[in-house]
């Protein structure tokens, strides 16, 4: 899927994602592949700036945890980050109602 | 690995402070230690470090006008009881040393460069990314909301320390401790703004933007595209408030004197500031 499509709905994707626990930028980027079917093969560059920006923004949290013998860093969806959510459901809901019905 | 020090030092380059570069790169080696085979995939180094410092740079600077309006608002806030304190207590707040002309102008600019900055950061709080042009202009815009509160933050030192023997015995201690307040507030949103000046955002994308596209459908037809007329508009408006302040105050020749004063500093500084901090084209 052409990765403009994808630009504008990329924080409320990885916002879903942590929604059901933390997680960290590889394990982000292939729930986000895995629970799309393969169709969001993002450029995984995209995803920790994306990371990195969320957190700056307040809507995620982030910690260092030892896994594997290597340092790894954890997200983890905050309040302000489920309201973001939330709202990005709510509005991509309207945006694919509208789009369906001028399409069908 | 060719990758990471590559990227290391795009990221140096694009002044991405050494604690998160230490933290991009820990998290990147991560990545390619689960999937070598990741690294095509990652993007070319200076991509991905001109793509962090655009989504930080913008995060810094919005951020930074946040900070500005946290460290004016207790601050605003204690300077507007301590005066008001005194006038209740019968004491005249026009007072040259209590009342100079760091903390009247200082107010003034503390007051415009703050809502001006968390305006357009307002505007922009749903871009991920907003060009190196916009993100200068919130920068400026929150620097001149801090030198009005440094200005202020001098004037009521000066007042306190001159300390007129007319005035109640609690001003001084009262206007040091705003100043207090005022130079710890003020001091941390300096440190964020810094952080905003290091790293800026590098796109060339959109132009800076005016105010009229700041206020958006507040602007009425007649005013738009005419950027001159909008701010002399605005001028005016702030005179009118000030003159009918002199009037209720029972001073109306002070007032017209004070409103035409403001006016006129309204109208050199949009000529003067206008294109920096992106109220004009």
């Amino acid at each position: 899927m052409a990765s403009e499509l994808l630009k504008g709905h990329l924080d409320g994707m990885i916002l879903a994602v942590l929604q059901h626990g933390p997680a960290h930028g590889y394990a982000v980027i292939e729930e986000l592949k895995q629970r799309s079917g393969g169709t969001f093969a993002l450029p995984e560059g995209t995803v920790y700036p994306a990371l990195h920006r969320l957190e700056a923004d307040g809507l995620l949290a982030s910690v260092w945890a030892e896994g594997t013998g290597r340092k790894r860093r954890v997200y983890r969806l905050t309040r302000r980050g489920r309201g973001k959510l939330d709202a990005s459901r709510a509005e991509w809901r309207l945006f694919s109602r509208a789009v369906e019905s001028v399409l069908a | 690995m060719t990758f990471l020090t590559d990227l290391d030092t795009e990221l140096v380059g694009l002044h991405v402070p050494a604690g998160r570069r230490r933290r991009i790169l820990a998290e990147l080696e991560d990545h390619l230690a689960c999937d070598p085979e990741a690294v095509g995939r990652l993007g070319e180094p200076k991509l991905l470090a001109t793509r962090f410092a655009d989504e930080l740079g913008t995060a810094c600077a919005r951020r930074a006008a946040v900070a500005l309006f946290a460290a004016l608002a207790p601050f605003g806030l204690l300077f507007g009881v301590l005066f008001a304190l005194l006038g209740a207590a019968g004491f005249s707040t026009s007072d040259p040393n209590l009342v100079g002309p760091a903390v009247i102008l200082g107010t003034q600019i503390a007051f415009v460069g703050g809502a001006l900055a968390l305006l357009r950061a307002w505007r922009l709080r749903q871009e991920t990314t907003v060009s190196a042009a916009q993100a200068a202009v919130v920068r400026r815009r929150t620097a001149l909301g801090l030198v009005g509160g440094a200005l202020t933050f001098a004037g009521i030192v000066t007042g306190a320390s001159n300390n007129p023997p007319h005035v109640a015995t609690w001003f001084e201690p009262l206007a040091y401790a705003t100043a207090a307040v005022g130079a710890v507030t003020l001091t941390a949103a300096t440190v964020v703004l810094v952080r905003a000046y290091r790293l800026r955002p590098t796109s060339q994308g959109p132009a800076a933007g005016d105010l009229e596209s700041d206020l958006g459908l507040l602007v009425p037809a007649s005013l738009r595209g005419n950027p001159w007329r909008l701010a002399f508009t605005i001028a005016g408006l702030v005179a009118l408030c000030i003159a009918l302040a002199g009037v209720i105050q029972s001073d109306p020749f002070d007032g017209v004197a004070r409103a035409l004063a403001d006016a006129a500093a309204c109208m050199a500084g949009y000529a003067v500031l206008g294109r920096p901090l992106g109220l004009r084209r």
